[in-house]
């Protein structure tokens, strides 16, 4: 038997080094069109794609964007509501920072700011893992003072068979609702009834085809003659993709533990980040914290915690 | 598990070699044992280089792309309001 101790020595030998990140099977996030970038704007968290609305005239620094980073890396921006507003394309952060986004200048039209994280894991040189970057759109929407408006963002799997309902509080008896987005085919009208003060419009009644692409749809619904604008902002993504499962977390006392699937090659509580799918981080329980799972795909998932529960966005 | 067993016992058991065969066996085991390590090395840094090279190609191809996408869908977003603003005038129209 003592000699099976040469199979350990053997198999020491070659176990020697950093540990190994962990590969996902899982298309690129960024092949698949669904959005992954983790940014903060207008006061919320969003998980790849978001609306903001900014009143005209306004500067647009006040939406206060910040864009998560992982390990280091590189952001790579572009929104045309920053021309000659020296937005630079492309910076690089250290540290899993996150980078507040310079966006100045007075909101004058709508516009999309787009965002690419590429994240350069420790070690990544040295091991056979392809990492990708992470992408997220978000709408800046000008408005008007006074203006009523309604916004939603919403990930839906390419095809036919969207089942998304998107539900709004409304008073009245009906309301007339006009949708249009060229660039995805959606040119709809109808007037819907309104029962227990709301009224709901089945994604697959404006957009029978759920295509492959981003779609910012613009509509308006009419009550009593009174317009409401709306804006429906869809992150078509591939029927094959699967989003990543939520972690496991749990808190005893100013530790906080995470358990992500194993294909997750990172998680994260606020500004710390590890190579690994499963860490124990040491928090205070009264604050707020933003949790994070990415694999080297680029799939991810945000989790707010509050006060001993996570909200999670996918 | 016992055919495993064996098989090992035979090759490794030392106490029944004679002092040659044993010193032979630990060379062969020590040098296998540092070939397998660096062959493995050297596979896996075959291995590392071929996906690092494919992640800044991918890198590239998606910062190139970060541009135009946002042209397409700014433009996509504007027309979309555009149309639904001229759709708003025409009812204001219509009611007037």
């Amino acid at each position: 038997m003592i000699n099976y101790f040469y199979f350990l020595f053997l198999f020491l030998l070659t176990a020697c080094g950093t540990p190994p990140i962990h590969t996902d099977p899982s298309e690129p996030t960024i092949d698949a069109n669904y959005l992954s970038a983790e940014f903060t704007a207008c006061g919320q968290v969003f998980n790849g794609i978001g609306i903001c609305e900014i009143e005209k005239g306004k500067d647009l620094s006040s939406l206060n964007i910040k864009v998560q980073g992982y390990f280091d890396g590189a952001i790579t921006m572009a929104a045309s509501c920053a021309v000659d507003r020296r937005l630079p394309s492309k910076v690089r952060y250290q540290k899993s920072a996150r980078y507040t986004v310079p966006l100045s200048g007075d909101a004058t039209d709508t516009c999309i700011f787009t965002v690419l994280v590429s994240p350069e894991y420790p070690d990544e040189k040295n091991q056979p893992v392809e990492i990708s970057s992470l992408k997220g759109h978000l709408y800046i929407k000008v408005v008007e003072r006074g203006w009523k408006t309604f916004n939603k963002h919403l990930k839906i799997k390419e095809g036919t068979n969207a089942s998304e309902t998107i539900a709004i509080k409304a008073d009245g008896r009906e309301a007339e609702v006009q949708l249009k987005d060229a660039s995805c085919g959606v040119d709809y009208k109808a007037t819907h009834q309104i029962v227990n003060g709301k009224f709901s419009i089945r994604v697959k009644d404006f957009m029978r085809v759920v295509p492959l692409k981003t779609c910012p749809v613009s509509g308006v619904f009419f009550i009593d003659g009174r317009p409401t604008r709306m804006t429906i902002f869809i992150d078509g993504y591939s029927r094959t993709f699967i989003t990543l499962a939520i972690p496991t977390v749990s808190v005893s006392g100013n530790n906080l533990t995470i358990v992500a699937e194993n294909s997750v090659a990172a998680v994260g509580v606020g500004s710390s980040m590890v190579v690994s799918n499963t860490e124990k981080f040491t928090i205070d329980p009264t604050k707020s914290y933003l949790i994070r799972a990415l694999t080297v795909r680029g799939r991810n998932i945000v989790g707010v915690f509050s006060k001993g529960r996570v909200t999670w966005i996918q | 598990m016992d055919t495993v067993s064996q098989i090992l016992d035979a090759i490794f058991n030392i106490a029944t070699m004679s002092t040659t065969g044993a010193i032979i066996r630990i060379a062969l085991l020590v040098f296998g044992g540092i070939a397998f390590f660096f062959i493995k090395n050297w596979i896996n840094k075959k291995l590392a280089e071929a996906a690092h090279k494919k992640t800044e190609e991918g890198r590239n191809k998606d910062q190139a792309g970060v541009e135009p996408e946002n042209r397409d869908l700014d433009d996509a977003a504007k027309k979309a309001e555009d149309d639904i603003e001229k759709a708003i005038k025409e009812r204001e129209g219509k009611k007037e």
